[in-house]
């Protein structure tokens, strides 16, 4: 076991590490960006933007990857243009940050608007009436109140994207040392009847979601306080 | 509406990877869509006499089909075309038989076999995952045959003038290239045989994208997400938008024969003996050999 | 600055209409739970719409449905307090104030906020969060953050509803200061009716969704007009009335005929009176004066409640009145005594 610790390829875990922690960020940030300019809409756009906010987190993700491969790979509308800027999206470590950005979004997405529309309504009612404008109730009242849904919905999010398959391999395919994520690692290995490794990065994944889960418990006992 | 919904039904599940449990699951999933929805028009009287008798039919339909023979056969992503043509004609000629066949890598199969899948007869594109099931007497003796053989070729986009060889891909030009996961694609370890044998396999391997099976090597190609791809020559042959650039250096790799054997873990051995036998036959060869194939 | 209302608005179950005018003065909205009330503030300040209707505060009109004018509640300067007070709970005590000075530069700003710091007596709590603060403490910043906001119109929701009995009377004092140094139209809404009497000068009762003008709260208390602000303003005893001569009236309920002070209008239809003018009879008075059994007496800290039914030999049953006296006024309990009402505190009402 110590000669197979020694020649195994330990990069999956950097990309995979790298590739949540990225995907993660961006799905915050876009996640509240979302949340935001939903607000003034309402109605059948309101609705039909929900929808399409919350489309990755039940598509399949092959489905999910396949609809990524049309639009950035090279006839694609997105991964045209990037190709016109001499960047390449299919097959790049870029293409896994975004196939787990986009299954991670609708999980910040969710968790902040429920947060938000927990919110006594008296409150932005009273900022209203002190002035605030809409934009300013956002982000300087409702945001903040939603900080514990916002922690909620990034471990979530961390969650989804660390186990992210489908889509990725799809859209950034098997490249050791630069797309091959964890999950990847582990459907090739047991692909190859390498059984055993494909259990230590089980583990391993195991171990970093163990992690992941008490630390937010332990962030959402301090805030309790 | 309602028939349009259990076709629908049927056919998404027919369409899975791995249909060996297909009229298993068909039959359950029928009969939980019709409950569902005998229940929801528990009041309606005439939806629920409609829905009674498709519900018979459908039951019917499966004891109906049952005196069939089903033989269910694992072979190779790259057979896919030439197989399905060849089980069609197997079941026109012999009424009693129903052939299915499930596509994939080799490496996977295997491992379904490994596992107890009712799979009747193998097909592998290499010699190496036939070969540890015999040692591990998971196949019916005296039944393996050296059933086709292959070409492996570097396939490129259509359009694409300036590789002419394998050679080629140790320039710095090429950017990624496309083969079969080694450990799992046997196709994957022929491309490596064979820029082993060039000299240029640690360059190769630094641009590389490992597919799950030749299909989908041959899609990436063909979409020109990559510049190159190790593929057969059948593959190549029913390509639309790739072409072939160079046929593989004599003896560049391990030659590509597709061993056949019936699984013991399999239900119909002997209805699967038989249409193995009619595999290696004139008629079946005849098929083959128009896809690329070379028999023996 | 001063206010007009004059709009309607469907909820569930009835309609509400509201029409008002009032100058710098406090006037009080006195109504049930469930009537209204914080509906009515809350379409004045926009943050709810009327369905047609006028509102105009301090000669600007914010609301016209007529000519679609819905001014934003951000720039309607209606200065609103929430019964639970809302304060920002992710803000200090300066924070949460200094949000409600809007479009102000640094210094103003600074400026504006340490003078409504003063001015509410929240010095030294600048930094502190509002879950740390007391009831009162919250009421002040909530009232502070108001003040910075500059509001023409003054509206608050219930505000001592939450309190503690303990603690209302020390609020209520504080709020009392308040309302008395701002100067501008102050809309009061409460369901008690001695906060009311207390804090404001004309009081408005909302009956039945219909809230039409307000009264001097004198007058409204001595005469309520209505069944409703009858009820409201405290009198217990209230029955159906029938006219059987200029001024005379048969109550059923009670069992008893009785004379009234002055003319019995067409629409009266009920009588009342309060418990605390039904009296012992002076020596040989008749007038209104019967004979009473004594159900059952209930003591208060500093009162007792007496519930009489008149003796009745027709068949049917009499419902009691209630008779209040403090404690301490000599009085024998006997259980049959002789009661009178006198004419002039009995109640006339309508519907």
């Amino acid at each position: 076991m110590g000669s197979r610790c020694a020649d195994m390829d330990w990069s999956p875990l950097a990309i995979s590490l790298k590739t949540s922690l990225v995907a993660t960020a961006f799905a915050l940030a876009l996640g509240v960006l979302a949340a935001w300019g939903i607000q003034p809409l309402s109605g059948r756009l309101r609705a039909a933007l929900d929808v399409l906010f919350t489309l990755p987190m039940v598509l399949p993700p092959t489905v999910l990857g396949f609809a990524l491969l049309i639009l950035l790979g090279r006839n694609g509308p997105i991964g045209k243009a990037f190709l016109a800027l001499g960047f390449r999206i299919v097959f790049s470590w870029a293409a896994t940050v975004i196939a787990a950005a986009v299954v991670a979004f609708p999980l910040v997405y969710r968790t902040l608007r429920a947060s938000i529309e927990q919110i006594d309504p008296s409150i932005p009612n009273a900022a209203r009436t002190l002035g605030l404008s809409e934009s300013g109730i956002f982000w300087r009242v409702a945001l903040p109140m939603s900080v514990p849904g916002l922690i909620a919905g990034s471990v979530l999010a961390f969650a989804r994207a660390l186990g992210e398959f489908g889509a990725t391999l799809m859209v950034a395919g098997n490249i050791p040392g630069r797309t091959a994520t964890i999950p990847i690692a582990i459907y090739f290995a047991s692909e190859g009847g390498d059984d055993r490794r494909a259990l230590a990065w089980v583990l391993i994944v195991m171990a970093i979601s163990f992690i992941v889960i008490f630390a937010m418990n332990l962030a959402d006992g301090r805030s309790r306080r | 509406m309602h028939i349009l919904a259990f076709c629908t039904v049927d056919a998404e599940i027919r369409s899975y990877y791995d249909p060996i449990n297909t009229d298993k699951r068909l039959g359950i999933g029928a009969v939980i869509f019709y409950h569902e929805r005998l229940f929801y028009y528990r009041e309606d009287r005439n939806m629920r006499r409609l829905l009674i008798t498709l519900l018979t039919v459908a039951i019917g339909f499966q004891a109906w089909g049952a005196p069939k023979t089903e033989i269910i056969v694992a072979a190779g992503a790259s057979l896919k075309d030439a197989l399905d043509e060849a089980g069609s004609l197997y079941e026109s000629i012999n009424a009693d038989v129903k052939i299915i066949a499930t596509y994939g890598s080799s490496g996977s199969m295997q491992k379904q076999i490994r596992q107890g899948a009712p799979i009747d007869i193998f097909i592998p594109a290499a010699t190496k995952q036939m070969n540890e099931l015999q040692d591990e007497g998971l196949l019916v003796s005296g039944t393996r045959v050296t059933l086709l053989k292959n070409k492996v070729v570097l396939v490129v986009p259509k359009d694409n003038e300036s590789i002419k060889g394998f050679k080629d891909l140790g320039a710095a030009r090429i950017r990624q290239i496309a083969i079969g996961e080694p450990s799992s694609v046997p196709a994957g370890q022929y491309a490596e045989q064979i820029f082993k044998s060039l000299g240029i396999l640690d360059e190769v391997k630094a641009k590389a994208v490992y597919a799950k099976d030749v299909r989908q090597v041959l899609a990436y190609v063909e979409e020109g997400e990559v510049d190159a791809g190790v593929v057969y020559a059948t593959d190549a042959a029913i390509a639309k938008k790739a072409r072939i650039a160079a046929y593989a250096p004599e003896g560049s790799h391990a030659p590509v024969e597709y061993p056949a054997a019936v699984v013991a873990t399999g239900k119909s051995a002997e209805k699967a003996r038989e249409f193995l036998e009619w595999l290696a036959g004139p008629k079946a060869t005849e098929i083959f050999e128009r896809y690329g194939f070379t028999v023996r | 600055m001063s206010i007009e209302l004059d709009f309607s608005k469907k909820l569930k179950g009835f309609v509400l209409r509201v029409k008002l005018s009032a100058g710098d003065e406090r006037i009080g909205i006195l109504g049930a739970s469930g009537s209204g009330k914080s509906m009515t503030l809350k379409c004045v300040a926009g943050v709810e719409t009327p369905d047609e209707g006028t509102i105009v505060i301090d000669g600007v009109t914010v609301f016209d449905s007529a000519r679609r004018i819905d001014v934003r509640p951000q720039r309607r300067k209606a200065g609103f307090l929430f019964q639970n007070y809302a304060l920002f709970p992710t803000m200090t005590v300066a924070e949460n104030i200094g949000i409600a000075a809007r479009g102000k530069g640094g210094r103003e700003r600074e400026s504006l906020v340490s003078d409504a710091i003063r001015r509410m007596g929240l010095e030294g709590l600048e930094r502190s969060m509002p879950s740390r603060l007391s009831g009162g403490q919250q009421q002040r910043t909530a009232l502070a953050r108001i003040l910075a906001s500059e509001p023409a119109i003054l509206m608050l929701d219930e505000p001592l509803s939450a309190l503690d009995s303990h603690l209302r009377s020390s609020v209520e004092r504080e709020l009392a200061d308040f309302m008395g140094r701002f100067a501008g139209t102050t809309l009061f809404v409460s369901h008690d009716r001695d906060e009311l009497y207390r804090a404001c000068d004309r009081i408005a009762v909302l009956d039945g969704g219909e809230l039409i003008g307000a009264r001097d709260k004198r007058e409204l208390f001595a005469n309520p007009l209505t069944v409703t602000a009858a009820r409201l303003s405290g009198c217990k005893n209230l029955a159906r009335a029938v006219r059987v001569g200029d001024k005379r009236i048969y109550v059923p309920d009670w069992n008893l005929a009785l004379v009234t002070a002055s003319e019995v209008e067409r629409e009266v239809a009920w009588v009342g009176v309060h418990g605390h003018h039904i009296r012992g009879a002076v020596r040989g008075e008749k007038v209104n004066c019967f004979e009473f059994n004594v159900d059952r007496r209930d003591s208060a800290p500093f009162s007792v409640s007496e519930y009489i039914t008149a003796t009745r030999e027709a068949p049917g049953i009499t419902r009691p009145l209630c008779r209040d006296y403090p404690i301490g006024v000599d009085e024998p309990e006997v259980n049959e005594r002789v009661y009178c009402l006198p004419p002039e505190k009995l109640l006339l009402l309508r519907e």
